[in-house]
């Protein structure tokens, strides 16, 4: 048999497999393991997948590396299963399908990030001369890696109360007043700074004390008050952000101490601060 | 039989196929039992669908399509929850399943600080823009975040020094949140006061004002439409204040507050949650 033959031969062999396995009808449909396809391709198989074109895309944007071999765009409809991930901070790409809708590629899957940063319980504050601010344990120098290039909720939870205010001064003297109460307020500012952009959020809370000729005597501190702020931001895929929430004390001469020892303020006293992050969606 | 000659020549050019009837496109190994792996993209049929319930097409026998079929919608089309917009839909046997992330979130943040006064009645809180367009049909959570700080309270009575030495009273009003021809309204307490005790601060008269109170109200939309443009306004009528500078009078020190403290405004964040 020579090599002619031999070619025929395989050739024969390819002709019958696709006769046997690929059914073209009157209506042009396909059929991939089946005679009777249900669809313009019908593919049958019970250890196969279907492996969509493999396409290393650069942006939402650009339909290149599709190509339409007609010449001319791309149709609408189109679909590829892209394998790059980019990030360029607009119009970036991850790996999984899209479609290309006559303009852009949209994504063909659902896309979810969520993070949560929880500070430790039961912090004291005090004021600080030159107002340092105090970093709130791990709620310090966390980072962020964004998955998608889009929009980002972030969701950020503070709470504070005051500590002891001072027990009221009696006496009648100039630098007595007999009050039998002191109302008090403590107060501070929380800052998020997240890579450079600072929210602050100013908090306060009162506190009271009795005089010592009240029977029985009450003292009321660290009746905190939860603030939150959400803010949308846009953030780039696979670039790390890094957050940090810190506290200043206000000056306290209203508490005991001038706001050192019992008259400190009190942060995540009940609940921790929290810092959420989640993913919108593009704008 | 011509038509199966023509398609057979392309198929040999294009395909590949091995004894376990797999077909490559543009591979000779291909590693599904479909795998185009040619540079172009894999065309989906171009279907224009009415809505999810509607199959639109039929088999090539005319028969009724089998789970799992795929299509290509070209057009944004219905205004209520079987609404279909331009994606990839699959067939589950009983309607069409988008194959698309659908999210739709905004947020509105207060703008500019304001002070109340109970003689201006409703008086507006202020937005960039305050109007929200759905991208889809379906349910949207609003959440109205507000804030309210009262203003300074009157000096504590001193005609007789045992009588008072602190001042504390509440300042309140209700912020008013109109969308889509319904109103929801929300009531917010603020604590003011002034502390005359002389043991602190070397007798520094103390003063407590704008120290805020914030609080959120949610309700859901249960059937936005896409594409139509809804507004929204978000109001605050502050009451009378007695025990406060003139009463709490607007543009005085008694005057309560809904300022941007600091990175603290009024918000509305609308959000998509389903069908």
């Amino acid at each position: 048999m020579d090599a002619i033959q031999s070619s025929y031969r395989i050739n024969l062999i390819i002709f019958t497999l696709f006769a046997l396995m690929i059914y073209v009808g009157s209506q042009a449909q396909i059929g991939i393991n089946t005679t009777n396809p249900k669809g313009i391709l019908d593919i049958q198989s019970s250890t196969a997948g279907v492996v969509l074109p493999r396409l290393s895309l650069t942006s939402t944007q650009v339909a290149e590396p599709a190509v339409n071999p007609q010449g001319g765009n791309i149709p609408a409809g189109s679909v590829v299963y892209n394998t790059a991930f980019t990030a360029n901070g607009s119009n970036d790409v991850s790996p999984g399908m899209y479609v290309w809708t006559g303009s852009e590629w949209t994504p063909q899957f659902d896309r979810k990030q969520y993070a949560l940063y929880e500070s430790q319980l039961g912090l004291r504050t005090e004021p600080t001369t030159g107002r340092v601010a105090v970093n709130i344990p791990d709620l310090t120098n966390e980072s962020f890696t964004p998955s998608f290039t889009g929009l980002y909720k972030i969701l950020i939870s503070v709470n504070y109360g005051g500590g002891n205010c001072k027990i009221p001064n009696e006496g009648n003297g100039p630098s007595n007043s007999d009050a039998d109460l002191n109302i008090a307020r403590a107060s501070g500012q929380f800052d998020f700074n997240f890579d450079g952009a600072h929210s602050l959020i100013p908090v306060a809370a009162y506190s009271t004390n009795y005089g010592t000729n009240v029977s029985p005597r009450k003292t009321y501190f660290a009746i905190w008050q939860e603030f939150t702020l959400t803010k949308y931001v846009h953030l780039t895929a696979g670039v790390t952000n890094s957050f940090n929430m810190s506290f200043i004390q206000d000056d306290a001469p209203e508490f005991i101490s001038e706001g050192q020892s019992t008259g400190r303020g009190y942060v995540a006293y009940d609940l921790p601060c929290r810092v959420e992050l989640i993913y919108m969606g593009q704008e | 039989m011509k038509n199966f000659w023509q398609t057979y020549t392309l198929v040999l050019l294009l395909c590949t196929a091995s004894a376990f009837a797999q077909v490559g496109i543009g591979t000779a190994y291909p590693e599904g039992a479909f795998d185009v792996a040619l540079g172009q993209a894999f065309v989906y049929p171009r279907i224009t669908l009415t809505d999810l319930n509607t199959q639109t097409i039929t088999t090539p026998s005319g028969g009724s399509i089998e789970t799992g079929t795929m299509v290509y919608n070209t057009k944004n089309s219905g205004t209520d929850e079987n609404a279909v917009y331009i994606g990839l839909y699959l067939w589950n046997g009983s309607q069409w399943i988008a194959q698309f992330d659908k999210k739709d979130n905004k947020i509105f943040v207060q703008n500019a600080s304001a002070r109340t006064g109970h003689e201006v009645g409703q008086q507006g809180i202020s937005f960039d823009l305050k109007t929200f367009t759905p991208k889809y049909y379906g349910a949207y959570k609003i959440s109205v975040t507000v804030h309210f700080g009262a203003g300074q309270v009157d000096l504590p009575l001193t005609a007789n020094p045992d009588d008072q030495y602190t001042n504390f009273n509440a300042q309140e009003g209700s912020f008013s949140f109109s969308f889509n021809n319904q109103n929801h309204s929300i009531g917010l307490k603020s604590f003011s006061g002034n502390n005359d005790d002389k043991l602190f601060d070397g007798g520094v008269f103390k003063v407590y004002e704008n120290s805020y109170n914030q609080a959120q109200f949610s309700f859901v939309e249960t059937t936005l439409e896409a594409g139509v443009a809804y507004d929204f306004d978000l109001t605050f009528d502050q009451l009378i204040a007695e025990g406060f500078i003139s009463d709490g009078a607007f543009n005085t020190d008694g005057s309560g507050h809904i300022t941007l403290n600091d990175a603290i405004g009024c918000t509305v964040e609308i959000n998509y949650i389903g069908n």
